[in-house]
């Protein structure tokens, strides 16, 4: 006889417990269900009983326990029909739902005599049901019923295999081909596991195979880049992104480093303030030249942990100049080269973290009456304007030791030359234009930035970023901004599927590209933000000295690019005898138009947007790789569309011809330009570069153009 | 009670039973670990004489047996005690002698039986050789009445009182919980050569069939099984039906309800040894319906408890082929 002698009824009343009521009722659901057999109704009859004997202290018990009790029974013996059927029975005759002091899944079973495998840390574990329900639970968010469902569907079939370890990776595939079954094709991939076949893992890591790493660390590297761009696919952006990514018809940038942010510019004064900080213990102005270069290294060092891509230093030549005012032309030299070493070495050698620095050529307007600071971070007394001697000594030191390090194992350095209408008007300036111009060449290929305006202030950086706040440049250490993610756009892609002549087809396409970019923006704008409440960033959200975040990422910029825009034109509208000019200006200014909009549409979704230039090579490269599957009768791409607008030739003549040509079809949008096939023409005359970046800056809107 | 069969006195007052192969040494007052046994001042009685738990007009499909007079019922009478203490018995209410008990005798029960339309007398529930001495005496007028006695047993029995007993029983279920004797030792407190030695002998004197309880993580391994079917097969010949059940938790043992996939697994091993391997305790149709072990034709089909004889001629034999299944449809009386 059970010790359980009563039951408690709903209306208050009393009876006797009578097992073979609870038999009857789990029969007829069962029947229901299609499952009837009266043996193992009993059966499971007495199961109920049992964990009711074993869980309650009274010999009584209420209905609704063993309503509770039922439904958990059934659901952990894997009846998963029979208890849908009961609990629709039960709902029926009143509560429909488990008790909160009821039993939890898993609590009836929770061992199976199977230790199961951890196939990360290798560690072994006592099978446990309710571990899957609880992890359901919080990664796929199912219902606490529907994981219990789910669980108990895995372990009968880990059971019935007479098992007494197993991975757990193959515990995982179980709950996904359930899930599969059940037809959470999206709450797999909410839960989905992160990593790679060990077929593939063998071929990168062991010798003799394809693809093998070059090193250890370069193993680790290719790996933990795999797992994150599941990750990034799977958990930061959306399932349309990530098809769009796949498709090629978009470029999520370092998706491999979807926690990261992407690249940051940090003008030289706040090294010069504050050292390297918060990457240092304390903060400490350097002291010297040595301190200085120092201090980039360590920062550039501590940049990587949260910047994919790159840091870039702005208004070294400026900033440097009240330091090295002093020295002449042998310390002059000295100090370009150590800074230059210092940024040199600050680039990750791999090519995924580069470190750039900027001059100008010449003091832009909103810095001339700025204080400088020296050494020590104290105050000179003295505006910019008054150190551009200095600068324009130490930025020809600089060009100088760049165009001179042709060491192999070093990365080129990466220097950009800002140029604005005061450049033109100062003949040092000019004439250090003209220096750098005649420096150009395979060992010094530097880019140009065209501020047209003084408005756009472009903070002296690759980024290109706009801003009108005096402030920053009363306190120039306090320009600091993140450009937080880049995605770059398959404008040939468009091009092929729009076919010769047809520009509203581009257009349609285009639009729905942009528009998928900066869905993929608006998507790790989040998620960022979600990292930064998590206090993943409190590294360098952190105050600075002077009351600052050291980078404010909440106001973070984003860039979107479009790649191949030569390309595509070029489908468009034809090369040469065939150009249909017509078409190549309706294409061109309809991407003028689609990109103004796009930066209207940025603003509606209050993501901080410039047109970011270059593509990266991986991007550029999967883009044309892609096309040439989808379109193989189309024109054979090279392997690698161009990074943005590129003017191919040989002669500088040419050159201007193009220049002049792409300018007079280009409005409304600041383009970026790239040249290639001239550094290494010996023929082009020695003011050839300078003519022409000259001729840029006046006749165009472009506002970067790139030697390649 | 009744004074018990198979007894010796040891001194000091004390017994020892010489049926079961514990071999139990009962102290005046004390009742043996069966919980059927009464030593009152030096001799042993049998406590449970006279006395039933439970009765049921059963499927004689539920004791299980498949080939012994398939779709008939049977009378099945269950008293107090075992001489096992299986962590997982089903039945523990009346294996550790703790249910309610009303008068029986075995006159009546005989009586009973043919009242009710039944076969015969099943002997279940509890393990009925503890009561060693109503099953004798019962079974004795069951068989003069021309019904069949039939025997749900753990098999823990020494030779001579089985031999003393078989004459009058026509079927027997014999549980073997595992073939592993560490099996028997950790969880039913008992081993496994009596049991194997009780089948022995009955096959060649009444109807056998087999029982194994399979657990998840117990006793539920290939090997296990490949060990269990070549024994079976060896000692006892294919042709012995095999019975592998689905365990439920009971008792003391938790352990999740065998899944199905389980017993497929182990029928298929089971199998390739055994002729007739049937799955009990489980929903579904695998495993349940007889079939010519020759032409593959179904011989007896089963839907729960409801039996039908569809391809047996009334001597047993399969209609299609003429081959014997080891099928009993009528008791012979002797």
């Amino acid at each position: 006889m059970s010790r359980i002698l009563t039951v408690k009824k709903r209306d208050g009343g009393e009876e006797n417990f009578d097992e073979s009521r609870i038999s009857d009722s789990i029969f007829r659901a069962a029947s229901s269900a299609g499952e009837g057999d009266r043996e193992v109704a009993a059966e499971l009859a007495g199961v109920v009983s049992l964990f009711l004997e074993k869980r309650s202290q009274s010999p009584q018990v209420h209905v609704g326990e063993i309503e509770d009790m039922v439904e958990r029974v059934l659901l952990e013996t894997g009846r998963v029909e029979t208890a849908r059927a009961y609990i629709k029975m039960r709902g029926e005759g009143g509560s429909s739902s488990v008790s909160e002091g009821g039993p939890r899944p898993g609590e009836l079973f929770p061992g199976l005599g199977i230790s199961v495998v951890s196939s990360d840390a290798g560690a072994l574990s006592a099978w446990d049901r309710s571990k899957i329900t609880a992890a359901l639970m919080r990664e796929a968010r199912l219902s606490r019923e529907e994981a219990g469902e789910i669980a108990a569907q895995v372990e009968s079939r880990i059971a019935g295999r007479g098992l007494t370890r197993i991975s757990s990776a193959l515990v995982r595939s179980l709950v996904d081909a359930e899930m599969f079954d059940r037809g959470l094709t999206d709450e797999i991939g909410m839960q989905a596991m992160l990593g790679m076949p060990a077929y593939d893992f063998k071929e990168l890591v062991l010798p003799g195979s394809k693809g093998t790493a070059a090193s250890p660390e370069e193993a680790v590297r290719m790996l933990a880049g795999k797992s994150m761009r599941q990750f990034a696919f799977g958990e930061v952006f959306s399932g349309d992104t990530a098809h769009a990514h796949a498709d090629a018809e978009i470029h999520v940038e370092s998706a491999s480093a979807p926690v990261h942010l992407s690249e940051a510019f940090v003008s030289l004064e706040y090294l010069k303030r504050f050292g390297a900080f918060p990457f240092t213990g304390g903060w400490e102005p350097p002291s010297s030249i040595d301190g200085i270069a120092s201090g980039i290294s360590a920062f550039a060092e501590g940049m990587r942990d949260y910047f994919s891509s790159g840091l870039d230093l702005g208004y070294v030549n400026l900033s440097m100049a009240p330091c090295v005012e002093e020295g002449g032309e042998a310390a002059m030299e000295a100090a370009g080269v150590k800074i230059l070493d210092a940024v040199l070495s600050a680039s990750d050698r791999r090519g995924s973290f580069r470190t750039a620095l900027n001059i100008s050529a010449g003091v832009p307007d909103l810095l001339r009456f700025t204080e400088a600071r020296g050494l020590e971070g104290r105050k000179t007394g003295r505006g910019f304007a008054e150190y551009w001697t200095a600068a324009e000594r130490f930025s020809k030191a600089l060009v100088s030791a760049a165009a001179g390090a042709r060491t192999a194992s070093r990365n080129l350095a990466e220097i950009t030359i800002h140029v604005d209408s005061n450049t033109f008007k100062n003949p040092s300036a000019l004439s250090f234009l003209r220096f750098a111009c005649r420096h150009i060449g395979p060992s010094f290929a530097p880019g140009f930035v065209f501020e047209h305006e003084p408005s756009w202030m472009n903070l002296h950086s690759r980024l290109l970023a706009r801003t009108e706040d005096p402030e920053l440049f009363r306190n120039p250490e306090r320009m600091r901004v993140p450009l937080v993610q880049s995605v770059a756009i398959n404008a040939v892609r468009a091009a092929l599927a729009a076919g010769h002549g047809n520009i509203d087809r581009f257009c349609s396409i285009l639009e729905s590209s942009v528009s998928k970019a900066l869905n993929a923006l608006r998507e790790k704008k989040e998620f960022v933000a979600k990292l930064s409440r998590a206090g993943v960033f409190a590294g360098i959200e952190a105050g600075a000295p002077d009351s600052e975040p050291v980078f404010r990422i909440e106001n973070g910029i984003f860039s979107i690019s479009l790649t191949g825009i030569s390309e595509a034109a070029g489908v468009l509208a034809g090369r040469g005898d065939d150009l249909d000019t017509e078409a190549l200006k309706l294409a061109l200014s309809a991407i003028s138009f689609l990109m103004l909009q796009a930066r209207e549409q940025a603003k509606k979704m209050s993501i901080p947007l410039i047109f970011g230039g270059e593509t990266s090579p991986e991007g550029s490269r999967r883009f044309a790789s892609a096309d040439k599957d989808a379109y193989p009768s189309a024109e054979p791409v090279r392997g690698a569309y161009s990074a943005g607008l590129t003017a191919c030739a040989k002669q500088v003549h040419e050159m201007h011809e193009a220049v002049r040509d792409l300018g007079s079809r280009f409005s409304l949008v600041e383009w970026r330009l790239f040249l290639s096939g001239l550094l290494e023409n010996p023929d082009n005359p020695p003011e050839g570069f300078f003519d022409l970046v000259c001729d840029v800056f006046e006749n165009t809107d472009i506002v970067y153009l790139r030697f390649k | 009670m009744r004074e018990a069969l198979h007894f010796e006195k040891l001194g000091g007052g004390k017994v020892r039973w010489l049926l079961c192969p514990h071999r139990c040494s009962i102290a005046d007052g004390d009742s043996g670990r069966c919980w059927a046994r009464a030593n009152r001042g030096g001799t042993l009685f049998s406590a449970t004489y006279g006395l039933s738990t439970s009765f049921a007009l059963d499927p004689v499909e539920k004791k299980p047996l498949y080939h012994f007079m398939p779709g008939s019922r049977i009378l099945s009478i269950g008293q107090n005690g075992c001489n096992l203490e299986c962590a997982f018995c089903q039945n523990w209410r009346i294996s550790r002698g703790g249910a309610a008990e009303e008068a029986v005798n075995p006159q009546s029960l005989a009586d009973s039986a043919r009242k009710v339309g039944s076969i015969g007398i099943a002997y279940t529930y509890n393990e009925p050789l503890v009561g060693f001495e109503f099953v004798k005496d019962s079974a004795a007028l069951v068989k003069k009445a021309g019904l069949a006695n039939v025997l749900v047993t753990n098999g823990y029995i020494n030779p001579g009182p089985l031999e003393e007993l078989l004459p009058f029983i026509h079927a027997l279920n014999v549980d073997i919980k595992s073939i592993r004797d560490g099996f028997y030792k950790r969880l039913c407190k008992a081993s496994l050569k009596p049991v194997q030695e009780t089948l022995r002998i009955a096959v060649g004197k009444a109807h056998v069939e087999v029982t194994n309880l399979v657990i998840p993580g117990e006793n539920d391994k290939d090997e296990e099984f490949e060990e269990l079917a070549d024994w079976l097969a060896t000692n006892l010949g294919p042709d012995v039906p095999v019975h592998l059940s689905a365990y439920f938790p009971a008792y003391k043992l938790t352990n999740p309800p065998t899944p199905k996939e389980t017993l497929s697994r182990a029928r298929s091993i089971v199998a390739k040894r055994m002729k007739y391997v049937y799955m009990g305790n489980i929903a579904g149709p695998e495993g349940r319906d007889t079939v010519c072990a020759s032409c593959g034709k179904v011989l007896i089909e089963r839907h729960g408890y409801d039996t039908r004889i569809l391809g047996l001629k009334t001597d047993s034999t399969c209609a299609d082929c003429g081959a014997k299944n080891n099928i009993i449809l009528k008791v012979k009386q002797s």
